[in-house]
């Protein structure tokens, strides 16, 4: 069967043991915890939404291997309808949970790797391609929630990977043996991959002749020994953690955006699941394919979906004080839904645009520019959107008591009469709580730094921007010669 | 999977599944899902399989459960009837 049942995920789920750590504690079992459970819920919900007739557009596609249906999760894009699709799902799922979904990277990853293995067999002979086809229709048959890793650890920045004091800052190769290789080192910033059942690692950045240990894409079975994941903490881990209620959270199933730092430790990879290993030449364009769909999606889509939400709670405060009507309060609204749909526009626009790479292959990928350009703009956006939020929300959204307080016998009456407004007080701290989570918690480095920080795309904008030809078009009309 | 002389489950994978699960049970001597050292107290390669020996008394139900997490882990999944290419021996 092509397409698996929330409740089947979840049922493998419940077999999965990696070896998770959290908050200072090994996790047993990722469905009782309540941090990794929260992650474990979000994509459960992938599943369920393909399982939905209404989104069966956005969220079912097929396979180009096998002509099943399958979770887009797992599509290879061959046309602009699928790299349209791509970019509605990222806003849908967003929606949705108002989190990650886990399965987007890997998504990502998966199409660079499509058009990278089959160049690298094209020029170099090699058998990349045939193996990555066999190991997503695999994947596909199954339905494998597959997630991705890209950012290694890197180290002192000054230095190129091999010279590092501590080459696990990359991770890189051990060992090559006849059914497969042994790598170690550690990817940081990773999303979701404790509850994937397999996770495609592509090499961080271009690599240079020299560094071809580094230069390794492979997909790992996330059980694999050697293989750890440590969890991020912070206040809203703890605050899961510790809460005795947690839809008093501010996003109570779903929670923030749950990544590991993933340390491999001698780790087997057999040769069936490695599709780079040594190339260095093709680490740079296996990276920037992956970069050209994530900024598409993750900037100009997924991004857009969680501004929906906020821009649906900040009404909603604005409505519970009854300042909804107030000019200065719209206009903050109107500009909240422009910087957003501006990047949604540029999502759309990086699809539409989007042509076959490399020709021959049947891969499409979005336009570069516009995709840099959507999640350029998403990275400052979003700060403006969550600024804008917290000016509407008031000081309630960092200020207020816990929803509980207000059936405690002692406090509650006054804590209600203090906090009813146009209306009840549990309302107000229920949008106040979910804004908090917004504007004050993960998600604005989260998105600054998601799909690459805005440097990189200053940089990738600068490549590609024809500067000369619009001097020269000023210059005619200006009637300036050479 | 073999338990007591009788097939007990048989599992799907990618080609090298069954080289990542030796690994673990040769080199790395743990079994995929169970992180605790130990486990296994014995494991060596036979007649194109792997006889795998594992510490403490288990019924055949309790061996194909923990077979069963471990295979999941390695990305084997269960699979109705075929024609194996590889055994694993428990006891």
């Amino acid at each position: 069967m092509a397409l698996k049942t929330a409740q089947e995920y979840l049922d493998t789920v419940k077999k999965l043991s990696p070896r998770v750590y959290c908050g200072g504690k090994w996790v047993k079992n990722l469905l009782t915890n309540k941090v990794t459970r929260s992650m474990v819920t979000a994509n459960a919900q992938m599943y369920a939404l393909a399982e939905d007739p209404q989104h069966k557009n956005v969220m079912v596609a097929t396979s180009h291997l096998t002509g099943e249906p399958i979770n887009r999760n797992l599509n290879v894009a061959r046309s602009i309808h699928d790299l349209d699709m791509r970019q509605e799902m990222a806003l849908l799922t967003s929606q949705t949970v108002g989190t990650c979904n886990y399965r987007c990277v890997g998504c990502d990853a998966l199409n660079s790797l499509a058009a990278t293995t089959w160049e690298m067999d094209r020029d170099l002979g090699t058998k990349y391609n045939e193996r990555f086809n066999k190991w997503l229709a695999f994947a596909q048959a199954n339905d494998l929630a597959v997630s991705g890793a890209i950012t290694d650890a890197k180290g002192d920045r000054k230095k190129r990977p091999s010279q590092q004091d501590e080459p696990d800052t990359y991770v890189h190769l051990v060992e090559k043996r006849e059914d497969g290789i042994v790598v170690r080192g550690i990817k940081v910033s990773q999303s979701g991959a404790i509850g994937s059942h397999e996770t495609l690692v592509l090499p961080g950045g271009a690599l240079r002749e020299g560094e071809e240990a580094f230069a390794l894409a492979f997909a790992v079975q996330n059980g694999s020994p050697g293989l750890t994941y440590i969890c991020q903490y912070n206040a809203y881990s703890a605050e899961r953690e510790l809460c005795d209620e947690e839809a008093e959270l501010g996003n109570p199933l779903y929670g923030q955006r749950e990544t590991s730092t993933m340390v491999f430790e001698n780790v087997f990879i057999p040769w069936e699941r490695v599709f780079l290993c040594g190339e260095t030449k093709y680490c740079g364009r296996m990276v920037t394919r992956f970069a050209k769909a994530h900024r598409m999606n993750c900037g100009g889509a997924c991004k857009v979906g969680f501004a929906d939400l906020i821009i649906g709670a900040t009404l909603l405060a604005a409505e519970y004080i009854g300042v909804d009507k107030v000019s200065h309060i719209q206009e903050k609204i109107i500009d909240m839904v422009r910087l957003s749909e501006t990047s949604h526009a540029c999502a759309i626009a990086a699809a539409m645009r989007g042509r076959e790479e490399p020709k021959g292959s049947g891969v499409f990928l979005p336009d570069d520019l516009f995709g840099n350009a959507a999640k350029l703009n998403i990275a400052d956006g979003f700060w403006e959107i969550i600024k804008n939020a917290g000016d509407i929300g008031g000081g309630l959204v960092v200020t207020a008591p816990r929803l509980k307080d207000l059936e405690n016998p002692e406090v509650g009456p006054m804590l209600k009469k203090a906090f009813s407004a146009a209306a009840p007080a549990d309302k107000r701290l229920r949008v106040a709580k979910f804004i908090q989570h917004w504007s004050a918690g993960l998600h604005g480095p989260g998105t600054w730094h998601g799909a690459g920080a805005p440097q990189t795309q200053r940089f990738m904008i600068s490549v590609l921007t024809d500067f000369e030809s619009k001097k020269k078009m000023a210059k005619k009309i200006m009637g300036l010669k050479d | 999977m073999k338990i007591d002389n009788k097939v007990r489950g048989t599992y799907e994978g990618l080609g090298g599944t069954f080289a990542s699960f030796v690994y673990c049970c040769l080199d790395k001597k743990v079994l995929p899902g169970f992180h605790e050292a130990g486990l296994i107290a014995e494991a060596e390669l036979k007649d194109g399989g792997v006889l795998l020996t594992l510490s403490g008394k288990h019924n055949a139900i309790k061996l194909m459960e923990v077979m069963d997490i471990a295979l999941l882990n390695i990305g084997a999944l269960p699979k109705a009837g075929g024609k194996a290419e590889w055994f694993i021996e428990v006891k």
